[in-house]
């Protein structure tokens, strides 16, 4: 039966926009046959996200592999707020079959920057009784 | 205009005075604005004791803006200001950002003698042009 395991270095963290944060997954292939798989993230935006090996994996049987998962959200359109990040492992095999999944849960903390900014215009009022 | 620039809803506390206490204001006490957006405002001034003769005079006055973090959970109310319906409600106070003063002048002029007609108090801008990307929009009324 095949079958994989999958391991994040931790299992939440905090990042304020443009900053990055990285966490590693390691990923044991516990089958007896060579697997490739894709990586697919949910639960975020996927251009926050980059990963150093690629989205797609190769092992042998019975070997492991640590990639390193960067978050990085822009300064733009970063909402603070919490993010439940599912980040699944799937099995590449032929259309039509079943692919065996998994997914490890990282939550990721999107820290709050306020700013505002305020313009009062006219600054100067002139009034006058009239009709 | 209050434009919220960050990454989180704000409310903010408006408060405006002026050191003699000469004026009235009417405007919003808190206005929530969520992220990224942004709001018009519009308040009036009145003289709280209109001369009807007299040199013209100028008030000047203040606008204090409080930001501040909504409390998460908690319950809010809704304003409605420039049509729009915006949360307010509980908060964290952001000293970080604030709070934000904005000076003004109002000036007053009674009307000429033998003017008898009543009628608004009208103001125009001063020579100032106008910031092209919005403002609180003040007006003058009798």
């Amino acid at each position: 039966m095949a079958d994989l395991e999958l391991s994040l270095s931790t299992t939440t963290g905090k990042v304020r926009p443009s900053d990055s944060i990285e966490i590693k997954l390691r990923v044991r292939n516990l089958d007896s046959v060579v697997n490739s798989y894709n990586l697919d993230f949910l639960g975020i935006d996927s251009g926050w996200v980059f990963v150093d090996r690629g989205l797609q994996l190769n092992l042998l049987d019975r070997q492991s592999a640590e990639l390193g998962i960067v978050f990085q959200p822009p300064l733009e359109n970063s909402r603070a707020g919490l993010y439940k990040v599912g980040i699944t492992v799937s099995q590449a095999t032929p259309a039509g079959q079943p692919a065996l999944k998994k997914t490890a849960t990282f939550d990721l903390e999107v820290l709050p920057v306020p700013d505002f900014s305020i313009e009062m215009t006219p600054r100067y009022l002139h009034a006058q009784r009239g009709g | 205009m209050l434009e919220n620039q960050g990454n989180v809803d704000l409310l903010f506390n408006l408060e405006a005075s002026d050191p003699a206490q000469l004026l009235d204001f009417s405007l919003p006490a808190q206005v929530g604005i969520p992220a990224g957006e942004s709001e018009s405002l519009e308040f009036q001034i009145a003289p709280r004791h209109p001369r009807l003769v007299g040199r013209p005079e100028s008030i000047d006055f203040e606008l204090t803006v409080m930001p501040a973090l909504p409390i998460p959970g908690n319950r809010t109310r809704t304003s409605s200001v420039g049509g729009r319906r915006t949360p307010t409600g509980p908060q964290i106070p952001l000293s970080d950002l604030g709070p934000v003063v904005i000076k003004g002048r109002y000036s007053y002029k009674p009307p000429p003698p033998g003017f008898r007609r009543s009628g608004a108090v009208n103001f125009s801008p001063a020579k100032e042009p106008r910031a092209d990307n919005g403002a609180i929009f003040c007006r003058a009324v009798a």
